[in-house]
């Protein structure tokens, strides 16, 4: 672990501080390009921060390891990419239904299935929020620079301890396979899981505002029924009951949607009075940004925004700028955000510029921008 | 903004080049850098190449269209990029590994694999081109990638590569 | 020594159980929840860890302990993440043949090559029952079950000689019949450093009872007549295979984070 400071480092490498900076105990996971360095990297230096390292079988394995962890008390975390990702929606499901927080990072390259290895893509976006079965909630963050890697995953742990749930950190490539500058800053703002009272009983419901219950761990002494199963406040099953799943699944649901103000965070800029808005996220943003800087210095009323947080989407601020101003999405993927933002602004607002497998220049984004103002 | 890309084989050190050369601007000399690298996914094949953008503002240009300064290691990554090199600026060329040099004046040639031979490690190749750039490149400080080298490269190279450095830069004070 | 009943209300939880009459899972749990009495575990410090279908039911709801009730085959790499995450805990992995060796066959044969420090009984009644009596990896060849209407074309498997060759520090195999022997084998797993595996041959009357006409009695006879302690043609083994010692995980990687300067979280 660095000490605070500033690096020059790949955004896989500021991932593995920021997890040891926000107190990871336990990492396990499979290796996969482009989110090995990750391990790599936590392999040396977790250990040496009291965190335990794993190597496990596959990512089916790696997902559950952590959710195990976690209900030991540990802060725990995987990284993968889009092969390994599918593997772990699994198990996904299973720590959200329990309730276990633990964060996923998807360093995404292209795809479908294999694709390529080493190129970056942003196809897993809808599969970070839909990719389990049944009705849930995800968070999920998308970084865009190095820092970002960093601090996003930080934010990551502190989210899932927060609201006791797995957290995705979805970067691509793009970012986690180059070398920027990023400060480890002095002092960290850390949220840690609530801890149940002596006499709590229920560890599966909760009436607070937040819906979110107090979490033991194993070796308490409180005889936990932990169960992907539909379960009762107090961890019992019901295999069958119509008021146990309506409670239960809605609550789980509550507790990100009530939450929504706290969690969601963009980036915008003179988004106001722009005729055109570029939406764009993952490292794709930057050549956006830089494209619309551009247009702006050539005189194009041209805003810009980005969601941190992709997963809630920031869907009332982006109806708000489809009323306005017309869209151009980009993105390094044909499917990746584009339905949630069409759902968001309507279709015939929007314009899309696509990619895959490698970033473009800020010139080539410039030019669709004056494309689409024609 | 300075744009130079560098490009090789598999397995002749071209993404540590970029990482000392980014090192060099960004913590050396404070610059904004971002430095990528594209490799294929054969452990011991294929083009690789690594991009350094550096700026006094924030780098969005993650993507190199037409640099300023290509250094090249390996005859294959040439041919990959021909149409660029009319556009760069400067070409700093390998002519061990290169022989199929194009006839055009914005070029260098230096015999970096027989010069690190020489300093007995083939490895440093790149720290010798390194060494061209440094002279041919105003904005890059001598000595910051010096520093940048005693960062990133193993202890025990450390000399090895900063001999590199030193014996590229002087191949082109005298070129 | 605690009688039937104590044992019954300090170990097991909701009942009465949903088990089927004549079902051997209760047996087990039985079995497990005496060797814990007898080696004086506090029950604060065991947790239980199953997957999906009956015998993962045989912990969660009903051992009265911590319990992880995962996904389907799932249960033992929850377990090492469990184990891994506070190596003080006695983790125990209850599993029924589909889900042990079938859905999770390959995390098993890598949790005894990693020989982290669990218990992971596998309860074997040779088909998938709570899904309705499917052909599983220990049906033996000809069975007829609901999805071998024309007899097995496959082959069952002897799971112990695979975790054998993978590498567990303990493996045995005993059936319901054997309560005794089987409880004092619980025991010695869970003292045993490294992955102990304890196969129980265990009667479904109604999958396979049904299908044959056989009571639960009946097939415990079976299991009396049909099994040996030494190897005898037409005749299944039972007895402790394998038991030896060799470095365990979850002490290697607390040694190594002490040995890189770190102190475990």
């Amino acid at each position: 672990m660095r000490a605070p400071g500033v690096y020059f480092q790949e955004g896989n490498i500021a991932c593995a501080e920021g997890a040891m900076a926000a107190g990871l105990g336990l990492f396990a996971g499979y290796p996969i390009t482009p989110a090995s360095e990750i391990m790599h990297h936590l392999a040396r230096a977790l250990p040496k921060t009291g965190g335990r390292f794993i190597q496990m079988e596959d990512e089916i394995a790696s997902m559950a390891a952590i959710t195990g962890a976690s209900w030991t008390g540990l802060k725990s975390m995987t990284a993968t990419s889009g092969p390994g990702f599918s593997l772990m929606t699994e198990n996904l499901g299973f720590a959200y239904m329990t309730e276990t927080p633990c964060v996923i990072v998807n360093v995404q390259r292209a795809g479908p299935s294999t694709g390529q290895a080493t190129k970056p893509g942003t196809g897993d976006v809808m599969q970070a929020r839909f990719g389990s079965h049944g009705d849930y909630e995800m968070i999920a963050l998308s970084p865009n620079s190095v820092q970002e890697m960093f601090d996003f995953t930080v934010k990551s742990f502190n989210f899932a301890e927060k609201y006791r749930t797995p957290v995705v950190l979805l970067a691509d490539a793009g970012i986690g396979h180059i070398r920027e500058k990023f400060t480890i800053p002095e002092k960290i703002d850390l949220v840690e899981r609530k801890r149940p009272l002596t006499d709590d009983k229920e560890f599966f419901h909760s009436d607070a505002e937040d819906h979110v219950p107090p979490m033991p761990a194993f070796g308490d002494g409180r005889e936990l029924l932990v169960t992907g199963s539909t379960h009762r406040g107090n961890g019992t099953r019901d295999t069958a009951g119509y008021e146990t799943q309506d409670r239960l699944v809605r609550r789980l649901k509550a507790k990100i949607d009530d939450n929504r103000n706290d969690i969601i965070e963009w980036e915008e800029d003179e988004v106001d009075d722009a005729e055109l808005v570029v939406v764009s996220y993952g490292s794709m943003s930057r050549p956006a940004r830089g494209a619309v800087s551009k247009a702006r210095q050539s005189g194009l009323k041209v805003g810009f925004f980005r969601p941190k947080v992709i997963w809630p989407s920031p869907e009332k601020r982006l109806r708000d700028i489809g009323t306005n101003s017309k869209i151009l999405l980009a993105e390094l993927s044909l499917r990746g955000y584009r339905m949630e933002v069409e759902r968001c602004v309507g279709s015939e607002n929007m314009h899309v510029y696509d990619r895959l497998n490698s970033l473009p220049t800020i010139d080539r984004i410039y030019r669709c921008i004056k494309e689409v103002m024609k | 903004m300075i744009k130079v890309r560098i490009g090789g084989w598999a397995g002749q050190g071209t993404v540590l080049a970029g990482v000392v050369l980014g090192e060099a601007l960004a913590i050396g000399q404070g610059y904004e850098v971002v430095q990528t690298r594209s490799y294929s996914a054969a452990v011991r094949s294929g083009i690789s190449f690594s991009d350094v953008i550096a700026d006094r503002e924030t780098v969005d240009e993650l993507t190199i269209d037409i640099p300023d300064f290509m250094i090249i290691q390996y005859q294959k990554t040439l041919d990959a990029w021909r149409p660029l090199v009319k556009e760069c600026r400067c070409l700093i060329i390998d002519s061990i590994q290169v022989h199929d040099i194009p006839d055009t004046k914005n070029l260098i040639r230096i015999p970096a694999s027989d010069i690190a031979k020489d300093l007995g490690n083939t490895k440093v190749a790149n720290i010798v081109l390194l060494g061209v750039l440094s002279k041919l490149l105003p904005e890059l400080e001598h000595d910051a990638l010096k520093e940048a080298i005693k960062r990133v490269v193993p202890k025990r190279y450390e000399e090895n590569n900063i001999e590199a450095l030193e014996k590229g830069y002087e191949y082109a004070s005298e070129y | 020594m605690i009688t039937g009943k104590e044992l019954r209300e300090k170990y097991i939880r909701n009942q009465p159980t949903a088990f089927c009459p004549g079902c051997g899972d209760g047996m087990v749990l039985n079995s497990m929840s005496r060797a814990v009495e007898s080696l004086g575990i506090l029950r604060k410090d065991i947790v239980a860890v199953s997957g999906i279908g009956c015998a993962a039911w045989v912990v969660s709801p009903y051992w009265r302990v911590d319990t992880l009730h995962t996904t389907h085959g799932r249960a033992i790499p929850h377990a090492i993440g469990v184990k891994v995450g506070n190596k003080d805990l006695n983790v125990v992995v209850v599993s029924g043949d589909g889900d042990c060796v079938g859905i999770g066959g390959n995390h098993l044969i890598h949790a005894c090559r990693n020989n982290i420090d669990l218990t992971v009984i596998m309860i074997n009644n040779g088909l998938y029952a709570m899904t309705g009596g499917q052909v599983a990896p220990t049906t033996e060849y000809g069975e007829r079950t609901i999805t071998t209407p024309y007899g097995n074309p496959s082959h069952g498997m002897d799971v112990t000689k695979i975790v054998k060759a993978a590498g567990a520090s303990h493996v045995s195999r005993w059936t319901t019949y054997h309560m005794r022997e089987l409880t004092k084998e619980v025991k010695y797993a869970l003292r045993k450093k490294g992955l102990s595996f304890i196969e129980v041959l265990t009667q479904c009357p109604t999958r396979t009872g049904k299908k044959d006409r056989l009571s639960g009695l009946d097939m415990l006879q079976w299991y009396k007549e049909n099994t040996s302690k030494t190897p005898e043609e037409g005749k299944i083994t039972v007895g402790r295979f394998v038991d030896i010692d060799r470095p365990e995980l979850a002490d290697e990687i607390y040694g190594q984070i002490t040995a890189s300067g770190g102190t475990p979280r």
